[in-house]
């Protein structure tokens, strides 16, 4: 059954030799990315891994052609990325599904919309607007919160969610997206173990059931070596060790986290149920 | 002698590095203040002189009392109501063509610089739209209902029109940079998710910045109402056309009471905007 449909995905990924920089770097600045070459399959499950500032975020933005590359190349789908016109790109990136850590949910929308934004790529702009007028697709969004243990979020608004919910309803959103491949950033930093687990389950047999690609960087190299075949250890932008997860050793991980051990050997989330939320930007119009 | 808070502490690694530049900056604006009050003549203490003190108190002594005829009343209130629909058209009208001309100029619904720089064509336009919008609010609306009153004639449809370009130049404006200054992560994401810029617009800037942008409005309407006060006087209908006719037969109790249906209308229009926040929050 699982193989039946992961037929229709055939979307490789392939980056050969990338260099990418963070969008806000100062000149003098390294790049996030130095000279990564990888290559994923369709309907692979891979982890990103490595201590703080060692590119996963900005590796996972170069494959979502959301950061543009300073050389290399990015293939997506036998397609070079940076050479496609704007609106090829744009139609390829409705394949693509990127959830930040902090999930791109306005306070004041309800749970409903901001779910239902998912499906935006393959909607015709009328369907959209019609949406937005009376929510369609309310089961499956219902559905898919479910999921995530958020069924009664429904219909409430964003801002009156906890942090690790809202993280929650920003990875139902995966659920709901025509995307064939997920990228997701960091998807339990807000979450306690239990959930996390949970969460991880969710998306994994969403993603095993429909063949889509799952990327995920993860700080809890637990969950990345138990839950995903492949494992890939970044540090410094460059690729330290790309291994199924059963060769991943203790001293891989180690060499992969020295100067870092503090985040390797910490089994609770980084941010305990802590809100990832940006802060409300108040500016005041007097014109 | 420099007060205590002015001096820089003695250990250099303390020291606020971009002092001397806002220091500098305070003063040169100071400086460049001086030479508007003297092109303005401004000199508020002859206001207080007594042959002036007696001019203006015969004529605000005028105003009292307001004129309260039922007649006139009735006529106010039908005047003041031509005034809300003339504000509230007007404002519409801008509305529509505001609307399309920010959602092509804001630069968050770019989807060629998602990644990178925007690519040309999108930017000359952009550039484009800038300049009509500064077209349109750079000619007074004074000057448009003068232009329209000569080809629609007089009566309130010239008010109507001269509001709609003015503020439309003033609204697209205004809604751009509320788009620009907030928080873009919602949108980018949608786009870089593969939404289109329209869908991108409803499902992520628009319930990111809603209450700016209606509050933004309301008071273009409140201004709308005042505005209309001034094209009354150049034939546009409405209650400034009354408050002209008051003035011409120096009816000061007439004007005082035109004055407090103007303060009404603002007032109603503030209570409107603080209640639209309250609801929206």
């Amino acid at each position: 059954m699982a193989n039946q449909l992961s037929a229709r995905n055939d979307f490789g990924i392939e980056l050969s030799d990338v260099t990418a920089y963070h969008p806000a770097a100062t000149a003098q600045a390294p790049p996030a990315i130095q000279g990564l070459s990888l290559s994923i399959g369709p309907g692979e499950h891979v982890a990103v891994i490595g201590p703080s500032g060692s590119g996963k975020t900005s590796c996972l933005l170069v494959i979502a052609a959301a950061l543009k590359v300073k050389s290399g190349k990015v293939f997506l789908n036998h397609q070079s990325v940076w050479e496609l016109a704007t609106r090829k790109l744009q139609e390829l990136r409705g394949n693509l599904f990127f959830a930040p850590q902090t999930p791109p949910l306005p306070p004041r929308q309800r749970v409903i919309t901001a779910l239902l934004a998912a499906k935006l790529p393959r909607q015709s702009f009328f369907a959209s607007l019609m949406s937005l007028i009376y929510p369609r697709d309310s089961k499956e969004a219902s559905e898919a919160l479910a999921q995530f243990d958020l069924a009664d979020k429904l219909w409430q608004r964003v801002d009156r969610l906890s942090g690790g919910e809202r993280q929650r309803v920003g990875l139902a959103r995966a659920l709901l997206s025509p995307a064939t491949i997920w990228l997701i950033d960091e998807p339990l930093s807000a979450l306690d173990p239990t959930r996390a687990r949970q969460a991880m389950d969710s998306l994994i047999t969403h993603a095993k059931d429909h063949g889509i690609t799952l990327i995920t960087s993860l700080h809890q190299v637990d969950v990345a070596t138990s839950k995903f075949p492949r494992v890939i250890g970044l540090r410094d932008g460059k690729l330290v060790f790309d291994l199924p997860s059963s060769e991943v050793s203790k001293e891989l991980l180690a060499d992969l986290y020295r100067q870092h051990e503090h985040e390797l050997y910490q089994n609770a989330p980084v941010l305990p149920d802590s809100a990832p939320e940006p802060a409300p930007v108040k500016i005041i119009h007097c014109r | 002698m420099v007060p205590a808070t002015l001096a820089q502490p003695r250990n250099p690694a303390l020291r606020d590095p971009a002092w001397t530049g806002r220091l500098f900056w305070f003063i040169a604006l100071l400086i460049l203040l001086a030479p508007a009050f003297v092109a303005t003549e401004f000199k508020p203490w002859i206001l207080l002189e007594p042959e002036n003190l007696k001019v203006s108190s015969k004529f605000l002594s005028d105003f009292f009392p307001p004129q309260t005829n039922p007649e006139f009343l009735l006529l106010i209130a039908k005047e003041a109501w031509r005034t809300i629909a003339i504000a509230t058209a007007g404002t519409f009208l801008a509305l529509v063509l505001a609307i399309p001309m920010t959602l092509i100029s804001t630069r968050v619904l770019s989807i060629s610089s998602l990644s990178g720089r925007m690519h040309l064509l999108p930017f000359a336009m952009r550039q484009v739209i800038r300049w009509i919008l500064i077209i349109l609010r750079s000619v007074p609306e004074l000057i448009w209902a003068l232009v329209f009153v000569r080809v629609v004639g007089l009566g309130p449809a010239a008010g109507v029109l001269a509001i709609g370009l003015t503020y439309s130049g003033m609204l697209g404006k205004v809604y751009t940079e509320i788009l620009e200054s907030g928080e873009h992560h919602v949108a980018t994401n949608l786009m870089r998710n593969g939404s289109s810029r329209l869908q991108a617009f409803f499902y992520g800037v628009l319930p990111q910045n809603s209450t700016e942008l209606t509050s933004y409005t309301v008071y273009r309407w409140e201004c709308a109402i005042r505005a209309s006060a001034v094209l009354g006087f150049v034939g546009a209908g409405g209650l400034g056309q009354q408050l002209d006719n008051s003035m011409r037969m120096f009816n000061g109790g007439e004007v005082a009471t035109i004055l407090i249906v103007f303060m009404l209308l603002v007032g109603l229009a503030d209570l409107l905007s603080a209640w639209l926040r309250k609801v929206m929050q």
